[in-house]
């Protein structure tokens, strides 16, 4: 018998098995929250959604209520109106802040490790690079739905807990997949676009820097695109107005930015999620190599 | 007895760059130390134990098993690199839990080995201050922590001393030749000579990916024997001594130093024989009997020559 297997005192508890990635997610998230920015930002997101809560609470309370003396006057504001316009307008506004949060989480999670040497040690524990990724990924994916799907679902749930009836119900359970659905096409591009751009740059400064420049490239190009060939529907090259023009389609709103079909924009967003991850992949596999 | 890792060549090429080359090398249980010239190839070869790297020819296998995705031999592997930066924001308690829990343990099991890995490099009392403010020295120890914290079979030190204080490093060479003693596999690659040896006699030289010569230094130092060895000879008469072995055909160089006489002779086991001889006959008063070149400088010099 080896001398090692004699003597040596291993550690006696259970090694995690599956889901090794979620540690990466719990010490990630608690790096960010040791962020200033980071919470300043979260704080401005959910006043926000406070703010929709208190949407929610005063139309379902007030203008439900013929006897209440605000009736005549708040039935007057079609903005008050809890229905599915709300929760797109919320999600859209949020968009904003969940790009801006991402680039902060994002920006140098990749890059930062490169830097500090920090994936030699993460590859010599027992994890593997798909552990990385998924770690890394997930992390700002759960920021990005921090701040839109979960104030949005709680904001529907308040809705049909001060309005508990079956045709509450009836008419407001499709919206809950609407918000999962468009708020992973909100967060899903960006954090893997930041991401990737994390991983290709240096430093958590170019990788912003680069994600700010591709989106405003993107949207010059699709504001001049739509000028010169004066047809709105090449708008969609302008990612924002493709994701929002799945926003349209989830929500069924009646009035669409441009005619061409929510596929075409959702082919689009798949493209750049599947090419982000292919970077980041790529990447990561050459940093595991390269450590 | 299984031997902890076992490269059959072993070699690693980038592009046009061998780093490892054709390596036949096996390591067991106890302190061996990885010994070469920047770029000689160590942190190539412990990057290829621990999967890192895979080979591009030949194989490795450590603990038993091919380490290249392994999570089973991963989990028996600590490992300490070069570099030393880390999350500055991070406490160096921190950092050693959180690599405690992608190894893989439970918090509490993670806490409770952070702590023990800190007391035992004796970083406890700091333990709880930012990594940005520790000293070089600080961080050397918490990153030897994070590879001990797991209680590894098999532990690899890529230059450990570098940035340590004296006391530092003899509280690491005592760590270490304590871990080779429990039983583990302990390999710490340097480049400088006197750590290895404060550390272990049993050594792996490697110089431009091949390996020079392994086993223990002395054995490699007898193996070397076209090469002469100098034996220096501290006494009161060192030109009496001088005179007895100048016309001795096995004696190449003879070299004064205040009392002291050194003599390269190509035969040592015969000049050993004389020397005793000569210290029955005469009324010598010998002060030491040295061998310069009995250390890995020397050998290594030898073999790189």
């Amino acid at each position: 018998m080896p001398i090692y297997v004699q003597s040596y005192r291993t550690y006696d508890g259970e090694a995690r098995g599956r889901f090794r990635w979620v540690t990466m997610v719990r010490q990630e998230l608690r790096v960010l929250f040791k962020v200033r920015t980071f919470v300043v930002l979260f704080v401005i997101g959910y006043l926000h959604a406070c703010f929709r809560m208190l949407q929610v609470v005063a139309y379902d309370t007030i203008v439900s209520d013929p006897n209440s003396p605000l009736y005549q006057a708040l039935r007057q504001i079609a903005a008050l109106e809890v229905n599915e316009r709300m929760f797109f307008d919320f999600l859209r506004i949020q968009s904003g802040l969940v790009f801006l949060t991402t680039i902060l989480a994002g920006a140098g999670m990749i890059c930062d490790d490169v830097k500090n040497n920090l994936m030699e040690i993460y590859f010599s524990k027992p994890l593997t690079w798909r552990d990385y990724v998924m770690g890394k990924v997930m992390t700002v994916v759960c920021v990005g739905l921090g701040f839109t799907a979960v104030p949005a679902l709680l904001c529907l749930i308040l809705h049909n807990a001060l309005v508990p009836s079956f045709a509450t119900l009836a008419a407001t359970y499709w919206i809950a997949g609407s918000i999962i659905a468009f708020s992973l096409v909100l967060v899903l591009p960006c954090a893997l676009g930041v991401l990737a751009s994390s991983a290709l740059s240096r430093s958590d400064r170019y990788a912003s820097i680069a994600v700010f420049m591709l989106l405003f490239g993107d949207l010059m190009l699709g504001g001049m695109l739509s000028d010169l060939l004066h047809q709105r529907n090449y708008s969609i090259v302008a990612f924002p107005l493709a994701i929002n023009r799945i926003g349209e389609a989830l929500f069924r709103e009646r009035q669409v930015s441009f005619d061409i079909s929510w596929e075409w924009s959702g082919l689009y967003v798949l493209v750049v999620c599947v090419v982000a991850l292919w970077i980041i992949c790529r990447m990561v596999r050459r940093a595991e190599v390269a450590a | 007895m299984i031997p902890t890792i076992e490269a059959n060549e072993l070699s690693k090429w980038f592009g046009e760059v061998v780093a490892v080359n054709n390596l036949r090398l096996t390591i067991g249980p106890g302190v061996t130390g990885l010994l070469g010239p920047n770029g000689a190839g160590k942190t190539t070869f412990i990057k290829l134990a621990l999967g890192l790297y895979a080979p591009s020819r030949g194989t490795i296998r450590v603990l038993g098993a091919a380490p290249r995705n392994n999570l089973d031999v991963l989990r028996r592997i600590g490992y300490c690199p070069e570099a030393d930066k880390f999350y500055d924001s991070m406490t160096g308690y921190e950092f050693v839990y959180w690599m405690n829990r992608f190894w893989g343990m439970d918090a509490a099991a993670a806490d409770k080995k952070a702590v023990e890995a800190c007391e035992r490099m004796k970083i406890a009392h700091r333990m709880d201050d930012l990594i940005e403010e520790y000293s070089r020295g600080m961080r050397q120890r918490i990153k030897v922590a994070q590879a001990l914290a797991s209680d590894p079979e098999l532990l690899f030190l890529d230059e450990p001393m570098s940035g340590l204080d004296p006391e530092g490093r003899e509280d690491l060479f005592a760590l270490i030749r304590e871990l080779g003693e429990e039983g583990r596999t302990v390999v710490v690659s340097t480049h400088i000579l006197y750590e290895v040896e404060r550390v272990t006699s049993n050594v792996v030289l490697l110089h431009n990916g091949c390996v020079l010569a392994e086993g223990n230094v002395r054995q490699i130092r007898d193996l070397i024997d076209e090469h002469p060895h100098a034996i220096t000879i501290r006494c009161d008469k060192p030109r009496v001594v001088a005179g007895h072995f100048a016309g001795d055909a096995a004696t190449l160089n003879i070299e004064f130093c205040d009392n002291a006489v050194t003599i390269r002779t190509s035969d040592a086991s015969t000049f050993y024989g004389k020397l005793n001889s000569l210290v029955l006959d005469e009324p010598l008063e010998v002060e030491s009997i040295t061998c310069p070149d009995d250390n890995l400088q020397a050998v290594f010099d030898y073999l790189v020559k």
